[in-house]
């Protein structure tokens, strides 16, 4: 026994035996309310299932549960002690080629973790609840392992669901955060699990009483390959164009090596067929997507880049995601884009476009 | 679904309790830094068992995880809402080491946290320590190792 274990003993008994604890049987034994609740605090959804459990017990249990399902949809009705068994749910958002983990249950506001295998140059995760009604709630999450990166454990989280995270926020030493829309993911850093890992991912909703962490502009995207004839300019930005459905798009890429982001090489505008981009791209190196929304357009270059001849190259895979083809693909109303109109019939040079 | 129990199963329920009740709240309470929410979470884990009672072969390796679990989400709550790592904040606490060794427990991550408290509070072995938390034995040893090392970086 060394002496620091010596002292952490004796300090967490001296911590433990100036707990008070508080006898709480009678509030176990009646369901009702949490220690803390006594002073004023609403009942809290255990009172809720247990009132529902006990009802039940008098023969009306199932019509009790369903009113309590009611009065809170978004909550799980029974919270599962964390299942060691995990199954896949249904999944058609990724293509074949893509890994599907295992998903790891978890229910509120935590929805599981998984550790990143440090070996996986990138990780795609998916990560979902579940509660007695079935698989809610999944978000297909992707890692970047970096040990070269700023983060402590060198991983990063670099898109949920498609769509590419943008801002981050650092706790302490071993927490990071991101948030897309209401998509909260926290990076729990930690170099020391075994097998090694470069971070357990958690996955939580932001919930709406709660705001975001930080503010994140929703870039709902899709990421298919278009097949097309491509073309190419380096003057005065590089330029590429392509054509979805017959559509021709052009796509205007300014390096912005300026850009406050978290994330290395950034190309912060774009125009698509001559609409300034609202929302900047963040390229993230190698392995990492470039989305943009321009208007009321929406375009992701799925890149693998790290400079910007490589990043124009992937220029390639431009499209135009609309409503139905994202809601094909994804079915997730929620990050939908908004309705697809039509581009603008011309450029700003006069050139004419579509 | 739950059904009534029987006044010996009642009886021996509160027998259950008057054992478990005290540690879990005070290993919840090192966990959490707090101690309503330790209440709050034994509590929630109490109902879990007390409407599985009759259909539990191991009650008490049941609260076990279900505390655990709890004081895991809940941390997590605490450390959402505080947008900051949790601080240990014991009311009362004199400052000095005490303060240092609640500081470097609360910036460690759950599960190593989770490890030294079992180890040091509990006597627990790492292959129990392991089951408890869900997580291999070689990891045990590893949190263990990195939580002694920041506290006596924190000390000295």
């Amino acid at each position: 026994m060394t002496d620091i274990e010596t002292r952490l003993i004796d300090h967490l008994r001296e911590r433990a035996s100036a707990v008070a604890v508080r006898d709480g049987f009678d509030d176990v034994l009646a369901g009702t309310f949490t220690p803390s609740q006594r002073a004023g605090a609403p009942p809290r959804r255990t009172a809720v299932r247990f009132a529902a459990a006990s009802v039940g017990a008098l023969g009306i249990g199932a019509i009790a549960l369903f009113v309590a399902r009611d009065v809170s949809p978004t909550e799980p009705i029974d919270r599962p002690i964390v299942e060691t068994a995990p199954t896949e749910p249904p999944n058609a958002m990724l293509p074949p080629s893509v890994t599907i983990f295992p998903v790891l249950e978890g229910v509120g506001e935590s929805y599981g973790s998984y550790a990143v295998p440090a070996h996986a140059p990138t990780t795609r995760l998916i990560v979902g609840t579940r509660d007695a009604r079935g698989w809610r709630d999944t978000f297909t999450v992707t890692a970047l392992n970096d040990p070269e990166g700023d983060a402590p454990a060198g991983g990063r989280i670099i898109d949920v669901d498609g769509v590419a995270v943008t801002r981050a926020n650092y706790f302490g030493s071993v927490l990071w955060f991101w948030t897309v829309g209401d998509v909260g993911i926290q990076v729990q850093t930690d170099v020391d699990s075994d097998p090694p890992a470069v971070g357990d991912i958690l996955v939580t909703r932001v919930s709406d009483t709660e705001p975001p962490l930080v503010e994140v502009e929703p870039l709902p995207l899709g990421h298919v390959v278009l097949a097309g004839p491509t073309s190419f300019t380096d003057l005065p930005f590089p330029t590429a164009a392509t054509t979805d459905g017959g559509r021709e798009i052009r796509v205007e890429v300014r390096q912005d090596d300026l850009a406050n982001s978290l994330l290395p090489g950034d190309y912060d505008s774009v125009d698509i067929n001559g609409v300034e981009g609202l929302v900047s791209a963040r390229l993230a190196g190698t392995g990492t997507m470039v989305a943009w929304r321009a208007g009321d357009q929406t375009v992701v270059l799925s890149a693998a880049a790290s400079t910007t001849a490589e990043a124009i190259e992937m220029a390639r895979r431009v499209r135009l995601v609309d409503r139905t083809t994202w809601d094909a693909i994804y079915g997730d109303p929620r990050l939908a884009p908004p309705e697809l109109v039509e581009p603008a019939s011309s450029l700003p040079d006069g050139t004419s476009v579509g | 679904m739950a059904r009534a129990l029987t006044t010996a199963e009642q009886e021996s329920f509160a027998a259950f309790y008057a054992l478990e009740h005290a540690s879990q709240v005070r290993r919840a309470a090192l966990l959490l830094g707090s101690d309503n929410a330790a209440h709050d979470v034994v509590h929630d884990a109490m109902v879990e068992v007390l409407l599985r009672w009759t259909t539990l072969e191991l009650p008490g390796g049941y609260l076990n995880r279900a505390v655990l679990n709890g004081c895991r989400d809940a941390a997590r709550r605490l450390a959402v809402r505080q947008r900051a790592p949790n601080r240990l904040a014991f009311v009362g606490s004199p400052g000095g080491e005490p303060e240092v060794l609640d500081d470097v427990l609360a910036e460690l991550p759950f599960n190593h946290r989770a490890a030294v408290v079992l180890r040091y509070f509990h006597g627990l072995s790492t292959a129990e320590i392991a089951a408890a938390l869900g997580c291999a034995p070689g990891s045990v040893g590893v949190w263990i190792d990195r939580a002694l090392k920041r506290m006596r970086e924190a000390l000295t």
